[in-house]
C-alpha cells in the first residue's frame, strides 16, 4: 500500500519530539537561529558539501536517484532535497539544513543495501526532514564548527542534543515500518552495520529479541553501569531499538495507523 | 585439518622474553588479583553491556560454522571453557577478548566477510592462548594502569613490556591452532598493513629477509635510545616486524615441530 499524506505524528517517536522540544526551549535558541540567518550559515555549509561530496542526480546516478525520488514522492515533498554521498566505512545518513535541507548518505549504503533496503533507509531520512531533524543536526554541527562564535555556551546544548541524537533513530524505525510494512526488513536494518548480511539473515527474530530482552533486563549494578553508558553514548542501543519497534508493532498502534490510512484510501 | 595437541600447556610455547617480563612483574604482590578485578569489572560493567546492547551475538543458528571453528580450536589446544561470541563493525583483523567469570570475544565484520577457515583458526588460537594462559588480568592492568594512582611509575614500563612480549607467545598459539606456517606468517604480514587482497601472492620469505636486515642490525646509541623510548618507556604495543621475525625463527628452529610431535 502506498502511504501518501503520511503524518509526522504517526511516526514521530515521543522521545524524539520531547528531545527536540527540550533543545528548542533552551536559553539562547532564538539567538542561534538569528546567528544562522544573519551569517548565511546554511549557504556556507552548502558550499562545503557541494565542494567535498558528490551530489547524486537523475543524470549521474539514475537508478539510485529514482529510488530516492520515489521515496520523496511518498511524502509529497514540495521540493526534492538534494542528496549527497560521502566516503565513510559505516552505514550512516544525515539530514541537514533548515530552509533547504539536504541528505548525506555514506558509500556503504549504496554498495551493500538491496534496492528495497535502500528505499527503506532513504524513506526514514525524508521522514526526518518532515519531522524537523534538519534543524537539530544543523545546530549540532554548528556548535562543532563555530562554537566560540555562537553567543550561547556550548555546554548548555551538548547533553540535550546528544539525547536527541539517540531518540531520532526510533522515529526512523517507525517511519521505515510504516512505509515498507515489512517488520523483518526494518528489523534487519537495525544492526545491519554490525555484522554481515548472511549472519543477520540467519539470525531468527526470536534470538535477537531474546538478546534485546537480556540487555533490557540487566539489573543491579549492571543496570547502573548501563544507565551511565547510555547517558554518554552518541547512538542508541540496537537492542533497545529493536525491542521498542517490536512492542510498537505488537501493541496495536502500528496496525491502528495502517488501518486509518487504509480507511482514507477507501474513502478517496 | 589441525591435529589435537593433547595436554598442551601454554608454558611449553611461552616466548622466553614473555616469561622474563612476566617474572619481573610477578615480583610485585597482588598484581594478578588487581588485574582480575579490573578485567571482571571491565567485562561485566562495560564490554558485555555494550556488546549485548549493540552487537549481534553469534550462535549455532546464525553462525554455525564460526562456532564450529572456534570449538575446534578449543579442542585442538585443550581449552574447555565456553565463550560468548559477538560480531561488530570494525576495519580490523584482530579479535578482542574479555571477561574472567564469563568470557567474551568480539569479531570484526570484515573478518567474517573475508577470512578463510585457517585464518579463523589462527586468530582463535591467539585468543585461546590468551584465555588458557590466564593473560586477561594482566591485559586489563596494561589498559587501565595509567588510571591507577597507587601503582608506582616503575611498574608501568614493566607491565607494558610484558604486554609486548606476551604477544610473541600469543602468535605461537595461533600457529599451533591452525598448524599452517603459511597462514600464520601471512596473518602477521596482514597485521603489519599489507592489503588483504595482496595476501595470496605474498612471499613472506622476502618480507622476513627485509625485516631481518634492520631487526638484526647493530644498535648504535640513537637506535638504542629510540628503542628504549618507543618500547619500554611508552605505551606502544609489540613491534609488527618483531612478531614476524620471532614466529619465523621459532618455526625454523624446529621447536614448533617438536611440540606438535610431543602432543599428537
Amino acid at each position: 500500500m502506498s502511504l501518501k499524506h503520511l503524518r509526522v505524528d504517526d511516526f514521530l517517536y515521543t522521545g524524539d519530539a520531547s528531545a527536540m522540544n527540550a533543545v528548542k526551549i533552551l536559553p539562547g535558541f532564538s539567538k542561534i537561529m538569528e546567528f544562522i540567518a544573519a551569517n548565511s550559515i546554511e549557504k556556507f555549509y552548502r558550499v562545503i558539501y557541494t565542494s567535498s561530496n558528490l551530489k547524486l542526480t537523475a543524470k549521474n546516478a539514475p537508478k539510485i536517484y529514482k529510488i530516492y525520488s520515489d521515496a520523496c514522492e511518498m511524502f509529497e515533498l514540495e521540493k526534492i532535497p538534494d542528496i549527497f554521498i560521502e566516503r565513510a566505512y559505516s552505514y550512516r545518513t544525515q539530514v541537514f539544513g533548515i530552509e533547504n535541507p539536504i541528505i548525506i548518505i555514506s558509500t556503504p549504503l549504496l554498495e551493500n543495501l538491496s534496492d528495497e533496503m535502500l528505499t527503506c533507509y532513504l524513506t526514514s531520512d525524508i521522514a526526518g526532514i518532515k519531522a524537523g531533524h534538519g534543524i537539530m543536526n544543523f545546530v549540532d554541527t554548528l556548535f562543532n564548527n563555530f562554537g566560540a562564535l555562537i553567543p550561547v555556551p556550548r555546554e548548555v546544548y551538548a547533553y540535550p542534543i546528544n539525547q536527541w541524537n539517540k531518540q531520532k533513530y526510533y522515529t526512523y524505525d517507525r517511519a521505515r515500518l510504516l512505509m515498507s510494512e515489512n517488520f523483518e526488513l526494518v528489523s534487519k536494518l537495525i544492526g545491519i552495520d554490525e555484522t554481515t548480511d548472511g549472519i543477520l539473515s540467519a539470525t531468527p527474530l526470536d534470538e535477537r529479541l531474546e538478546q534485546g530482552k537480556e540487555f533490557l533486563d540487566l539489573s543491579g549494578n549492571k543496570a547502573l553501569a548501563k544507565s551511565f553508558l547510555t547517558m554518554y553514548s552518541e547512538i542508541p542501543w540496537n537492542s533497545s531499538r529493536l525491542i521498542d519497534l517490536y512492542n510498537w508493532h505488537e501493541s496495536g498502534e502500528y496496525h491502528r495507523i495502517m488501518q486509518n490510512y487504509s480507511d482514507e484510501v477507501d474513502i478517496l | 585439518m589441525p591435529q589435537k595437541l593433547y595436554d598442551i600447556n601454554v608454558f611449553e610455547y611461552q616466548h622466553p622474553a614473555d616469561k622474563a617480563a612476566l617474572d619481573a612483574v610477578k615480583k610485585a604482590p597482588g598484581f594478578n588479583k588487581l588485574g582480575e578485578i579490573l578485567a571482571e569489572i571491565e567485562s561485566q560493567y562495560n564490554d558485555r553491556i555494550l556488546w549485548l546492547g549493540s552487537y549481534i551475538r553469534l550462535t549455532d543458528t546464525n553462525a554455525p560454522h564460526i562456532i564450529e571453528l572456534f570449538n575446534e580450536v578449543c579442542d585442538t589446544l585443550c581449552f574447555d571453557r565456553r565463550c560468548e561470541l559477538y560480531s561488530y563493525k570494525a576495519y580490523s583483523y584482530r579479535l578482542d577478548v574479555g571477561g574472567i567469570q564469563s568470557l567474551l570475544i568480539r569479531i570484526p565484520d570484515i573478518m567474517l566477510q573475508r577470512f578463510t577457515d585457517d585464518q579463523f583458526r589462527y586468530v582463535f588460537g591467539q585468543v585461546v592462548t590468551i584465555l588458557k594462559g590466564n593473560m586477561l588480568p594482566m591485559f586489563s592492568l596494561t589498559k587501565n594502569i595509567r588510571n591507577i594512582p597507587l601503582i608506582s611509575e616503575a611498574m608501568k614500563p614493566m607491565i607494558g613490556q610484558w604486554r609486548r612480549k606476551a604477544q610473541l607467545t600469543i602468535d605461537r598459539g595461533g600457529l599451533l591452532a591452525c598448524q599452517s606456517f603459511d597462514v600464520s606468517m601471512k596473518y602477521l604480514i596482514l597485521s603489519s598493513g599489507l592489503p588483504y587482497t595482496m595476501l595470496d601472492e605474498v612471499n613472506y620469505y622476502d618480507y622476513v629477509d627485509e625485516i631481518s636486515k634492520t631487526y638484526n642490525s647493530k644498535n648504535d646509541l640513537a637506535k638504542a635510545v629510540g628503542k628504549l623510548t618507543q618500547t619500554v618507556l611508552s605505551d606502544r604495543g609489540a613491534w609488527s616486524n618483531e612478531r614476524i621475525v620471532e614466529l619465523f625463527n621459532w618455526h625454523e628452529s624446529g621447536q614448533y615441530q617438536g611440540i606438535i610431535a610431543r602432543h599428537t
